[in-house]
């Protein structure tokens, strides 16, 4: 495969290597995206699955795949002795690690590079440098990229939490120095708060990443998250490919992003993606990474971390600078030069993402694991699906609750929001709870509308009572129509001597289940 | 058959039937004829056109209730129906006063932070619950006191378990 740019240069000399086969070290929607990069590519694909995965969509898809371990993520996707082992196995000459899981993990990286497989992704040494956080902080801070103030050291005892926290100023945040995904973070408003969210913040960065190592930040007021993306290949190229705005966050974890940001302009772009290359450089980064910053009301930029793989939300980038990032991620590992300069990357239109959960936000966002009855897919002009579901499956309680990602790309930010609603009007997951109409809710409110957000916006957001559409009457009649209609043709099933799927009776079922079992 | 159907906190009556020539239906909507054509796309799915209205209709099955999916909007609805309205009323009556906390999802108990015997408020944090890497706090779903605690931290439990009981 090859992007036909400009200035490509035709200097692909043959000792470059050539990957054949890719073992993917995950599960889901991202298994199953890196597993369609591959056949594009004409790579073989390895998935490999644990005992509750057998039937997930991404081992279907792959060329060969091969048993972890059993469903607990510490004996399967997080053994990397067994994943190197099917490796070898197998003939993979290369692992693709995905997002979460083993993605971060350095030891992992060199434990690949000493069994002579390629990791698709940053060499274990770059990782050290950017992958905890609070190595990421001497790195930035020694690259000259403004950060924010806090300490640069795990915490190591109380008393020094005390006493950073009163330099600094309240409010802080406690963070985990190996964390991702929110865990191991706590806000700490006054002294009288801090040792319990300390322990708490400890504990919790503990069972997540083995590491209970949290570090202090000065708690920014109402911050947008804006990251850049950047790409550098193994000859000293590196280029960003513009930012992602990620400020619709829910307990830290990102619920909607979208690119470009609204409130970035040509010159803050440059300004934060040359200090994203210079901090990739200065660590001698390769391969795709993510600069995470805050930003202030006055546009001001703190460095916040480096993430060292594929981001969840790597799609927005892909529709808005029209490149595929697992393909070159591939051609980067195999030792290819980037096959563009920074004056070709431009970004064009917008695109915007939903995270679609197996969670109910009519229900404290409790997890909604279960049997998916029914599914109806996204389409039309402008929509992408990276899905990892199929109607008759199981989600499993056991992972991240994330079922599928909703990408609308339109020409302007008004437009996309209004094609995401129309797919999500279309979209459906039956049987099992999911936070599809918070999105719709988001996205018709006003402030988000005006991209007046911030980190906080969608917690105050929650916090009011959501403004209850009015309905059209005749909406309800066609509803009730169609559930006399339902019990009706269901009723007569069980006339006929058919299993009996009638809602009041799966109710009855499932409260008589539930009943024996307590 | 006349169905009563709670929806959108009215109570509505509607018959359906099928018409004389046994192609379409005959409908009366809160006693009124109702010209609705209805289609089954596939199993649990409707097209339904109503005075040139055309509808989407999904019947979506979940293990706490049943809902309708008109063009993405989910509307939960009840039929009340005369069979099952005495086994509803007698486990009312039964559960009067003791209320369980049940789990609302498979999970891992993590922490339980009240004890049998304390008096508890109303949203008052009662259990920390571990599923899909998150934790979630169960809160009182009323005020009272703690009459049975019956899981302990560490403990896997299924969606419906009783983990405790307020009287």
């Amino acid at each position: 495969m090859t992007f036909a740019y400009t200035n490509h240069e035709p200097d692909l000399a043959p000792e470059y290597m050539h990957i054949k086969k890719i073992l993917i070290a995950n599960r889901g929607e991202i298994a199953l995206r890196i597993v369609r990069a591959c056949r594009e590519r004409g790579i073989s694909s390895v998935a490999v699955y644990s005992d509750a995965d057998r039937a997930s969509l991404h081992v279907a898809h792959a060329d060969e795949a091969y048993r972890l371990g059993p469903t607990p993520a510490a004996e399967s996707y997080l053994r990397g002795d067994l994943i190197l082992e099917v490796a070898s196995k197998c003939g993979a000459d290369a692992i693709h690690p995905g997002y979460g899981f083993l993605s971060e993990n350095a030891d992992f990286a060199a434990a690949c590079e000493n069994a002579g497989i390629c990791f698709i992704g940053p060499s274990a040494n770059a990782m050290r440098m950017l992958g905890s956080k609070t190595r990421a902080r001497q790195t930035a801070d020694a690259a000259g990229l403004p950060r924010v103030p806090g300490s640069v050291r795990a915490l190591e005892s109380l008393a020094e939490a005390k006493q950073v926290a009163s330099q600094i100023g309240y409010p802080i945040m406690l963070k985990a120095a190996a964390g991702g995904g929110g865990k191991g973070m706590r806000a700490v408003r006054t002294e009288s708060e801090l040792p319990e969210a300390l322990e708490s913040a400890q504990s919790e960065a503990e069972r997540a990443f083995g590491s209970g190592d949290v570090y202090i930040e000065k708690l920014i007021d109402r911050p947008r998250h804006i990251e850049i993306q950047i790409l550098a290949d193994q000859h000293g190229h590196c280029v960003y490919l513009g930012e992602r705005e990620c400020s619709v966050q829910r307990r830290h974890q990102k619920v909607i992003e979208e690119a470009p940001s609204a409130i970035v302009d040509d010159a803050l772009r440059s300004r934060m993606g040359e200090a994203a290359v210079r901090l990739a450089q200065a660590a001698g980064y390769t391969n795709a990474g993510t600069a995470e910053f805050l930003v202030d009301a006055e546009r001001n930029f703190y460095f916040l971390e480096m993430n060292t793989r594929l981001q969840v939300e790597h799609p927005v980038t892909e529709l808005v600078t029209g490149l595929d990032l697992v393909h070159l991620q591939i051609q980067i590992a195999e030792g290819g030069p980037l096959p563009f300069a920074q004056q070709d990357i431009h970004l064009r239109g917008h695109a915007i993402e939903c995270r679609i959960y197996a969670e109910d936000p009519e229900n404290q966002f409790f997890p909604s694991p279960g049997k998916i009855t029914r599914l109806v897919q996204a389409s039309g002009p402008g929509i992408r699906e990276d899905c990892g579901i199929y109607e008759g499956w199981t989600v499993p309680l056991d992972y991240d609750p994330i079922l599928s990602k909703l990408i609308a790309y339109a020409p302007t930010r008004a437009l996309a929001i209004e094609r995401m609603l129309r797919v999500l009007d279309e979209y459906h997951v039956g049987g099992i709870a999911t936070n599809v109409n918070l999105f719709r809710r988001i996205l018709r409110d006003e402030s988000f509308r005006s991209a007046n957000i911030d980190t906080g916006y969608l917690e105050r957001m929650l916090a009011e009572a959501a403004t209850q559409l009015e309905r059209d009457p005749n909406t309800d009649s066609a509803a009730v129509i169609a559930a006399a209609f339902f019990s009706r043709t269901q009723a007569q099933s069980v006339v006929s001597g058919a299993d009996s799927s009638s809602p009041a009776n799966a109710w009855k079922t499932v409260a008589r289940k539930e009943a024996l079992r307590s | 058959m006349i169905y009563e159907i709670e929806l959108n906190g009215r109570s509505r009556r509607v018959s359906i039937q099928p018409d004389r020539d046994g192609l379409g239906w005959q409908i009366m909507l809160d006693g009124k004829e109702c010209h609705a054509d209805i289609r089954l796309l596939q199993p649990n799915v409707l097209s339904l056109l109503i005075e040139g209205r055309s509808y989407r209709i999904l019947l979506d099955t979940r293990p706490e209730g049943a809902a309708i999916v008109v063009d993405g909007e989910r509307i939960a609805y009840r039929i009340n129906d005369p069979r099952s309205l005495r086994t509803r009323t007698n486990s009312d009556v039964h559960h009067a006063g003791a209320k369980p906390v049940t789990a609302p999802m498979p999970g891992r108990i993590v922490r339980v932070l009240v004890q049998a015997g304390e008096s508890v408020q109303a949203h008052q944090g009662l259990i920390v619950i571990e599923a899909m890497k998150m934790q979630n706090e169960l809160k009182a779903p009323k005020a009272g006191s703690i009459s049975r605690i019956a899981v302990e931290p560490g403990a896997t439990v299924q969606a419906g378990q009783v983990l405790l009981v307020i009287e």
